[in-house]
């Protein structure tokens, strides 16, 4: 058995007076050839950890294993990680090719050698045709490219990239998201994304993992994360516009607020046995539906519509409480009418009001 | 150079595709206003171009004119001077191997001295780049010598250098006595002065100008260059100087214009001597205009030396021009 490609253990960054951790115990295993992505708003601890990962700072306690070897002191040469930075970080007064060869150069050893694997990588990233200008004449995707192939070349266990899509214009963005699934498909490559930009994580990882305050608050698999949140903050994080949460207090099946009240699916409200009466209830706003009003579990009346080409988000008053539901541009009502909602007892959600987590996985309701 | 905006439907974005209507840019304001404020505009600025043509171009005209005429001032008006055509310029390249040798000699002090200048300064710039104790203290001390009149820096280091001033004093005291040599009296150690005094007065330009440099460094290319391996010295030699070339240049553009100049000190320091062998041009063309009174003879080696100084500028701008002038992206 092969040992994890990188693996943070109980990792801790504080700084100044150590009162508050940017990092906060941070525990992440990241198998050979898996996408991962660190995503998280900004201030989460996502950079500090980046940082520690390829050592430009010092953890205050805990441990990062590259390949299974501690790397903790190690300096950032020798880590054998590779990092894109969100501005490229391109060396502008070299050529392409110098940039390229940069980490080989700075290393010694053969020059043959060095100039093989400077052109090998150059035909993988598509940069063969431009490998002798000089980078100030490239654009935003190529310089990302040449960023990208400046690692590749001392050939990384893995690779981290910081925002990467977020400099580039939206056609150049879908080109390099294709590019970047490519190569990890081709060379089976490890690599991590850091982003505070879900559609980023959402696109480009197989794995997300939420980070807030510094603590890591869900890892699993991309639909996962999406489809059963196992925290208030990452439901509430996920998804444009993300997912609808009311605070309440459950009695028996009967979910209250002031003017809101909902009747819970019996095995939905056995999950919350046990915990206070405080709860927060979720549910996305794609799995709302529209109905003629009365038809519907709930009704209201439309506040706001916000059209965004084939959809529309549609805010919904009912009993106090505003709710999104996301429609197709087609079929959106009036602003002012009054509409039914309808939705599958399945897609509700209940997180606990203590300590937000989610209450599923309780009672064996887990999905 | 940037392709119009063109809204392109991603799946990340929302745009409003197939709206162009709302994407066109509003019109441009019509031309008229534009005309009549341009012309305001020239006209404010004429009063200082009409000083500057009185001031400055008119007497560039006159030296200019007077550079081709046997004119001295002992001879009667200018418009009664002869016109020679390139004599004097004639004279001066092929005959005047004073004026010659004083080109040389500048030349290399300039070589020299902003060598020295540069070292010191950079060193004293990536110095400044780690913290220390009494840090801000330092650097007004650093920066003293830039603010002392030229006048005043050659006086104090003329006094310094005496036969009986402090640094003989104390090389007496330590060697005995007789061991001081008489510094002016010797070519060598009359152009070290002005090679030390030079330094002393010009090095904090250089580090003032690589210290603000150094300090605009974009972090994420020397982070860049550190995870793939280099040394800190790789890092300082193959990414952060070379970024720094601009800068750099700049520092020996502006140095070099006033080295060419040069004429305070050394006119404190040793008036060109013993005989002429530390003389700079501008000392050169001082003593022609004023000792000999040559004024077109003078004329003619000033502009031979506009001529060279623009060519040496141009030359030094040469490999960064596309990088100074380049818009940022």
């Amino acid at each position: 058995m092969t040992a994890p490609k990188l693996e943070l253990v109980d990792l801790y960054k504080e700084y100044g007076d150590g009162s508050v951790a940017a990092v906060d115990g941070v525990d992440l295993v990241v198998e050979a050839g898996e996408t991962v992505a660190l995503l998280g708003p900004s201030g989460c601890g996502k950079s500090s950890t980046l940082n520690m990962i390829v050592g430009l700072e010092q953890p205050t306690s805990g441990d990062i294993r590259i390949d299974g070897k501690s790397v903790v002191g190690v300096p950032p040469g020798r880590r054998n990680v590779g990092l894109v930075f969100q501005d490229y970080a391109v060396f502008t007064h070299m050529s392409v090719r110098a940039n390229l060869g940069f980490g080989l150069s700075v290393r010694g050893g053969d020059r043959q050698a060095a100039a093989r694997r400077v052109e090998e990588v150059a035909e993988l990233l598509g940069l063969t045709s431009i490998l002798d200008e000089k980078a100030t004449r490239l654009g935003g995707s190529q310089l990302q490219r040449v960023a990208i192939g400046r690692t590749l070349v001392v050939r990384p266990a893995v690779l981290l990239l910081d925002e990467p899509l977020s400099n580039l214009e939206a056609e150049s963005r879908q080109a390099m998201r294709r590019e970047l699934r490519r190569l990890q498909a081709e060379i089976g490559l490890t690599i991590i994304y850091v982003t505070h930009d879900q559609i980023e994580a959402l696109s480009l990882a197989s794995k997300i993992a939420v980070m807030s305050s510094g603590k890591i608050v869900q890892f699993d698999s991309t639909e996962r994360v999406y489809d059963r949140p196992n925290h208030v903050f990452v439901a509430g994080f996920m998804g444009s516009p993300p997912m609808n949460l009311v605070r309440g207090e459950l009695a028996e099946a009967r979910f209250a607020r002031k003017g809101f009240s909902l009747t819970l699916p019996a095995a939905l409200a056995a999950s919350a046995q046990g915990e206070g009466r405080e709860v927060t209830l979720g549910i996305r706003p794609e799995q709302l539906r529209l109905v003629q009003d009365g038809a519907g579990t709930l009704s209201g009346r439309v506040a706001l519509v916000q059209p965004r080409g084939a959809e529309a988000v549609v805010s919904i008053e009912t009993g106090g409480v505003t709710l999104q539901a996301l429609v197709a541009a087609a079929n959106r009502p009036d602003e002012g009418a009054s509409v039914g909602l309808a939705f599958d007892a399945a897609a509700l959600t209940l997180f606990s009001g203590e300590t937000g987590r989610s209450l599923h996985g309780k009672n064996g309701l887990a999905a | 150079m940037r392709a119009a905006k063109v809204p392109i439907l991603d799946a990340s974005t929302y745009s409003n595709h197939g709206q162009p209507a709302l994407q066109r840019e509003p019109s441009a304001p019509s031309d008229r206003g534009g005309a009549k404020r341009r012309w305001f505009v020239r006209g404010l600025m004429l009063p200082g171009q009409i000083l500057s043509l009185i001031v400055l171009i008119t007497p560039l005209a006159v030296a200019f004119y007077m550079s081709f005429t046997d004119w001295a001032p002992t001879r009667g008006s200018l418009a009664a001077a002869s016109f020679v055509g390139i004599e004097n310029y004639q004279e001066l390249l092929i005959y005047d191997t004073r004026f010659v040798e004083a080109v040389v000699r500048t030349l290399l002090l300039a070589i020299v001295c902003l060598s020295i200048e540069f070292t010191l300064g950079l060193g004293l710039a990536v110095l400044f780049l780690r913290k220390f104790r009494g840090k801000s203290l330092a650097f007004s001390v650093i920066l003293t010598p830039m603010m002392v009149l030229p006048v005043v820096v050659g006086y104090t280091f003329w006094m310094l250098f005496q036969s009986n001033g402090p640094v003989n004093q104390i090389i007496e005291l330590i060697a005995g006595p007789g061991s001081a040599p008489e510094w002016f009296r010797s070519t060598p150690f009359a152009l070290a002065i002005v090679v030390i005094t030079e330094v002393w007065h010009w090095t904090p330009l250089f580090f003032l100008i690589l210290l603000s440099g150094l300090n605009a460094v974009p972090e994420n290319p020397v982070r860049a260059a550190v995870i793939l391996g280099a040394s800190p010295r790789q890092v300082f030699w193959r990414v952060v100087l070379p970024m720094l070339k601009p800068v750099i240049v700049v520092a020996f553009v502006i140095r070099s214009m006033e080295i060419i100049k040069l004429f305070d000190e050394v006119f404190m320091l040793t008036r060109g001597g013993p005989g002429t062998s530390t003389e700079t041009i501008s000392l050169y063309i001082y003593k022609l205009a004023f000792n000999d009174f040559q004024l077109a003879y003078g004329a003619a080696a000033a502009f031979l030396v506009l001529l060279g100084t623009l060519t040496l500028v141009h030359i030094l701008l040469a490999p960064v021009r596309d990088q100074l002038l380049e818009a940022r992206r």
